[in-house]
């Protein structure tokens, strides 16, 4: 991968991490770009602009922002002396300051994670709320659930159960999930909305806490589903996801 | 406030010169005359345009919500940023106390510059060069006794843990003996993190 998209793939989980820490409705887009980028682009910077309104208004409800040191974790676990090689809006050739790093040995980058309290985390902004390039997702509320014996078809994931079992695979921490040498199944029920947006995650059969909330974690974060439809037009509807946690050795 | 001349700013850095995500701002000017100056633009006539602190921030600003996840912020660098203490000072007035800045430096600038960066700069990467003095006047073209007074200052101040120091092969200036001297020398002073390089010549054929 380039350093340009390399990148970009930071920055980009960066703002999820924002997001979801912040109960913000975030949907990234996947880079379609082709060929070397400058680390960022015009979609990657309306995402930017979207997460700053959003906290503004978070704070302007009286509620507290939380960004500061929310990624030093993830900072962490990158090599040093990554950064883009391209003129990553940089005017005009890129002044260089790191020649050839052989050996490093450095302090370590770490940190806690704390919360502002909302004083200075945004500047303030003089042009309007109107962010451009960034369609934020639309989030439709039903007035009551929908029963499953009201569907034509169930609302599904994209690609269908080996595809969902192959995300769950890829995001689900297994390194804190095996640390508690527990297997069993969680339930999850949640709602997936006209668009196929997952709202309102819950555990409706526990296995064990810590192990439930990472399940949750990483269903907030899914992707778009296909939603139920009914007389072929798309319906909000409820879904139980089971999701077996294998015995450890 | 004043003005300063720059050479260029780059955005987007991953713990390169500084923690977290950061953006360089690099000043022109430096009092050295580097054999392998990795930016030769900040001598003569390359000074893209200038800035006054406050329309730096406005520049850079742009970027805050990755300083303020990451622990980063702006990197100073050049040139020779050690010699703009006044715009770095009014700087920090401007951006708070919440953004990382960085320093990236020869240190071989009046006393008096360090004294006054050294309450408001959190990290200190110090491209040293050479400890011996006749080497490093050979490549850089000064001497390198207030470098030497500068550093042993701030570990004096207690900034011990907030210094890099760089220590590079130079080609046809210095051998590996030199640097493992220099290493001696420096951990006697007190210095605690280093980075071990070797400079770029390529560049310069």
């Amino acid at each position: 991968m380039t350093h340009g998209k390399q990148t970009c793939k930071i920055l980009k989980e960066i703002r999820k991490q924002i997001a979801e820490k912040n109960d913000i409705a975030f949907v990234t887009k996947e880079c379609r770009h082709k060929g070397d980028c400058a680390g960022t682009c015009p979609a990657c910077e309306a995402e930017v602009r979207y997460l700053e309104q959003k906290l503004r208004e978070r704070q302007q409800l009286g509620k507290t922002a939380i960004v500061a040191g929310l990624s030093v974790g993830l900072m962490s676990a990158l090599p040093i002396g990554l950064s883009a090689q391209v003129n990553n809006g940089c005017e005009p050739a890129a002044p260089k300051t790191e020649q050839q790093s052989q050996t490093t040995v450095r302090g370590n980058v770490g940190g806690s994670q704390t919360v502002v309290d909302g004083q200075r985390i945004i500047p303030p902004e003089t042009s309007t709320f109107e962010i451009v390039g960034y369609a934020p997702p639309v989030f439709d509320e039903a007035a009551e659930e929908v029963s499953p014996s009201s569907y034509d078809t169930p609302p599904r994931f994209v690609g269908d159960d080996i595809a969902l079992q192959q995300y769950l695979k890829r995001n689900l921490d297994f390194e804190e999930i095996n640390k508690y040498q527990i297997a069993g199944t969680v339930v999850v029920s949640f709602n997936v909305d006209k668009n196929g947006f997952v709202r309102r995650p819950t555990i409706v059969s526990s296995l064990f806490p810590p192990i439930d909330e990472e399940i949750l974690r990483v269903v907030r974060k899914m992707p778009q589903w296909i939603p139920a439809q009914k007389d072929g037009k798309p319906i909000y509807s409820r879904y139980k996801l089971p999701v077996t946690i294998g015995p450890t050795e | 406030m004043e003005e300063a001349p720059f050479i260029g700013i780059v955005r987007h850095r991953i713990q390169t010169d500084g923690k977290g995500v950061s953006t360089l701002a690099a000043f022109y000017g430096c009092p050295l005359r580097c054999r392998y100056c990795l930016n030769p633009q900040c001598h003569s006539e390359g000074v893209w345009r200038t800035f006054t602190p406050e329309s730096l921030y406005e520049k850079v600003k742009i970027d805050q919500l990755y300083f303020l996840a990451t622990g980063g912020g702006i990197t100073f660098g050049g040139g020779e940023p050690a010699m703009y203490p006044d715009f770095i000072t009014d700087f920090r007035e401007i951006c708070g106390p919440e953004w990382n800045l960085t320093l990236e430096t020869s240190l071989n600038v009046p006393a008096d510059n360090i004294r006054r960066l050294s309450s408001v700069i959190n990290q200190f990467i110090i491209d040293i060069k050479e400890t011996n003095d006749e080497i490093y006047r050979h490549y850089t073209g000064l001497s390198s006794r207030r470098v030497l007074d500068n550093l042993q200052e701030l570990l004096k101040e207690g900034r011990g843990d907030d210094l890099i120091v760089r220590l590079p092969l130079i080609e046809g200036y210095n051998t590996q003996e030199d640097i493992e001297r220099s290493t001696e020398k420096l951990r006697a002073m007190g210095v605690e993190h280093f980075d071990f390089f070797t400079y770029r010549t390529d560049i310069h054929k």
